[in-house]
């Protein structure tokens, strides 16, 4: 996420896993924006797109409640695969909200590096258009542009999830990495967690069990890759005290194996931000 | 009509497309009684305004707290079920009042509807049942919003052990 200073911008910045023309084509061609523009929950309809400068693409997005939110993008500038320059969000009637910059480089031969600047009239309708992204969960949009990625070019399903934290990437990992830390963030809200069994090492599998209300749920982690401070990959599975692999108790539409990656990424070394970044596969079992 | 302020909890919901379903079909309600170009023209200036136009969040997501009714949810997520259904698997640990007390709660959130006919009362969700892909992804979505949440609180009290400041830094959120 941005940095806390007070500035009218908010900046973003994402690698992907795919090279830039095929990014540059999941931004600007409606069929594919209609996959995966938005907050997760909704959908798009494009009803005018001309790329070019002073152009404009008209769109609506439906909330999941069947709720539609008239858009419009004009272009200031359009560099094919490279840059783009628009306004969002404003209509005859009104300024637009904010301006967008968005850059695609290539990085590490295959990948793309997305740059994405909003600049806001003022630093107070950037905090205000932060606290409304966050809430709408508007970054999930990028998430699901990986998603789709992964989807359209790996045919894998995945979930996708970046978050930035105030700390070193070294103290990151250890959270990750030490029971005593991990047990204090990871259960989900009114669970405890125990580690039953502890082998936290390439190869090892990790017994633990969460407790809440009058459900106790157990799961196996098996620990796949371990680069400390970087990367992180692991499965995990629901399973009973006897570890035997079972369903998500609560929730029998959870996947039974997941294979996670997490990445510890420096994301600006003036504000020492890190990102996380989760891969989930599912393994396409159950009912997905 | 002014727009107020709900101290909303997205990602500290749990459960989150029955209460997206729920909270938005709140709003469309709302927006139909407030027809008016006002509430279409406040829409257009701002794509999130329905994030601090509802009014029965705080309701839905304190139901949503509590890791029985949860439970229950995802039992109803099934398929329909009377009380005594629900109840069993608590009945070591609770009542059959403390059972229809919980379904109170969730009735009167909106996430679950029952049947006024015969003594059974069956229960059901009220809203989409989370069978598809995209439910289980936003289910996973708010897991990890909500871990990362408490991860930020936790890294702070790490860090303050580690070297101590004379006063904390003034946070965002």
């Amino acid at each position: 996420m941005a940095a806390k200073n007070k500035s009218n911008e908010l900046k973003i910045t994402r690698i992907y896993d795919a090279p830039v023309k095929i990014v540059w084509e999941a931004w600007t061609d409606p069929e594919q924006v209609a996959k995966w523009w938005g907050p997760r929950g909704f959908t798009l309809t494009t009803h005018s797109k001309d790329l070019r400068v002073g152009g404009t693409w008209r769109y609506t997005m439906h909330g999941p409640d069947g709720t539609d939110w008239p858009n419009v993008t004009v272009y200031h500038e359009v560099e094919k695969y490279s840059r783009l320059v628009y306004d969002h969000g404003g209509n005859e009637d009104q300024p637009p909200l904010f301006r967008v910059t968005v850059n695609f480089t290539e990085y590490q031969g295959n990948k793309t590096r997305m740059d994405m600047t909003m600049t806001l009239p003022t630093p107070e309708a950037a905090e205000q258009t932060r606290k409304f992204i966050k809430q709408a969960g508007g970054d999930s949009t990028w998430d699901r542009l990986a998603e789709y990625l992964a989807q359209e070019t790996a045919g894998k399903d995945q979930f996708v999830i970046n978050r930035s934290f105030d700390t070193s990437v070294e103290t990151m990992y250890e959270m990750w990495t030490h029971p005593e830390h991990l047990a204090q963030w990871l259960p989900p809200t009114g669970f405890t967690m125990n580690i039953l069994r502890e082998e936290m090492r390439p190869g090892g599998t990790s017994f633990y069990s969460m407790s809440g209300g009058n459900i106790t749920m157990y799961g196996r982690i098996k620990y796949l890759e371990m680069e400390r401070p970087r990367r992180l990959v692991y499965t995990q599975q629901f399973c009973d005290e006897k570890e035997n692999i079972s369903r998500h108790p609560m929730l029998p539409v959870w996947p039974a194996t997941m294979v996670t990656t997490v990445v510890f990424s420096e994301e600006d070394p003036c504000h020492r931000h890190m990102g996380t970044r989760q891969q989930v596969d599912s393994g396409r079992s159950g009912r997905l | 009509m002014e727009p107020f302020l709900v101290p909303l909890h997205f990602s500290k919901s749990g459960f989150f497309p029955a209460v997206f379903h729920k909270v938005f079909g709140v709003n469309h309600i709302i927006h139909g009684d407030l027809a008016g170009a006002k509430t279409a023209e406040f829409e257009a200036r701002d794509p999130f305004c329905f994030l601090h136009r509802g009014f029965t969040l705080s309701q839905t997501f304190a139901a949503l707290a509590d890791p029985t009714r949860r439970a229950i949810l995802a039992r109803l997520s099934e398929g329909e079920a009377n009380v005594s259904d629900l109840a069993k698997p608590f009945m070591d640990e609770m009542s059959l009042p403390a059972i229809t007390k919980h379904l109170k709660v969730l009735e009167k959130a909106g996430l679950i509807t029952r049947t006024k006919e015969a003594q059974w009362r069956p229960c059901k969700l009220n809203g989409e049942p989370l069978k598809t892909a995209s439910d289980w992804m936003e289910q996973y979505r708010v897991f990890w919003e909500e871990s990362f949440d408490r991860l930020d609180e936790y890294l702070k009290t790490v860090t303050a052990k580690k070297k101590p400041k004379g006063k904390k830094h003034g946070r965002k959120k």
